[in-house]
């Protein structure tokens, strides 16, 4: 300890190809849609200042016991000053930035429209 | 079947092309090439990257607005099969396509009407910028006495194109 950041050696399968594409796929970050979906859920349960997302139950597994979570860049963080001071790297202010912007829609992209069609087993409601 | 549109890109993906992501949460993703594909894994925005229909219809390079866009949905519910209905079907989307073609066309001269103008000037910026590359021995002194005489050709030009316009 205290030799400062080590870069791990790579292993035994970091050169089998279909097991680094699983881990891949496995360990993938949140998309930025998946985010945005969360902020307008938790808008539309009358979360407007958006406290719900940071609010994890405690975990011993996590880092912090997960107390101390950042719902922008989805990670964990220790303790309370490693959280401020990532609040205030570059990274997350652009992801904050990112967040702030339009959903992506490929249907519109692509010129794709929603059809618009009348209930197919008539008006429930009735 | 199902000609599908890319997630990155919107160009169509055929059966038997490309691939299909369906994320954790059941979301499918449909990708034309490896290219979309390690775009999306980058998580690069679509609407950044200068190839996609997406950076080209924010930016205003393209229809984006319009009501042939109307006769192209998802239909999820299946029509039973008519002779007739089909025929039409077909001959209407010929008819959808042709016109959709030609708004393109108009779209494109009305974005490019000014470009020629935007052109001329930005080349007359760029003589008087460097003028000495063109006449290094007269240089700097006459770059005025040059641009003059530009000027007057352009006005001379313009004073002509009005007399036709009047005689007209």
């Amino acid at each position: 300890m205290g030799n400062g950041p080590k870069q791990k050696k790579p292993g035994a399968r970091s050169k089998i190809k279909k097991y680094k594409r699983a881990c891949l796929t496995k360990n993938r970050s949140k998309d930025l849609d998946q985010i945005q979906d969360e902020i307008t859920a938790a808008i539309s349960t009358g979360d407007s200042t958006l406290t719900t997302l940071s609010q994890v139950e405690f975990d011993d597994d996590l880092p912090g016991g997960g107390q101390f979570f950042c719902w922008q860049t989805n990670r964990h963080f220790p303790d309370e000053k490693s959280l401020t001071d990532h609040k205030k790297t570059r990274e997350y202010k652009r992801r904050v930035k990112q967040l702030k912007e339009e959903k992506y829609d490929p249907d519109w992209a692509a010129g794709i429209t929603k059809e618009k069609l009348p209930p197919a087993h008539g008006d429930k409601k009735k | 079947m199902r000609i599908e549109k890319c997630y990155f890109c919107s160009s169509p993906c055929y059966p038997g092309h490309g691939m299909k992501f369906v994320r954790n949460d059941s979301k499918q993703f449909r990708f034309c090439r490896a290219k979309c594909h390690r775009s999306f894994n980058k998580k690069r925005n679509p609407r950044k990257v200068a190839w996609t229909k997406a950076y080209r219809k924010t930016r205003g390079k393209e229809m984006s607005v319009d009501s042939t866009f109307e006769f192209e949905a998802r239909r999820n519910r299946p029509v039973k099969y008519d002779r007739e209905l089909m025929s039409k079907t077909i001959q209407g989307m010929q008819r959808v396509q042709e016109i959709k073609e030609a708004r393109e066309v108009d779209f494109y001269t009305d974005r490019m009407k000014d470009a020629k103008g935007y052109k001329k000037a930005q080349a007359r910026e760029e003589i008087a910028k460097s003028f000495d590359l063109i006449q290094p021995a007269a240089s700097k002194d006459r770059v005025e006495e040059v641009m003059a005489k530009f000027e007057k050709k352009r006005e001379k030009k313009a004073n002509k194109r009005q007399e036709m316009e009047v005689d007209a």
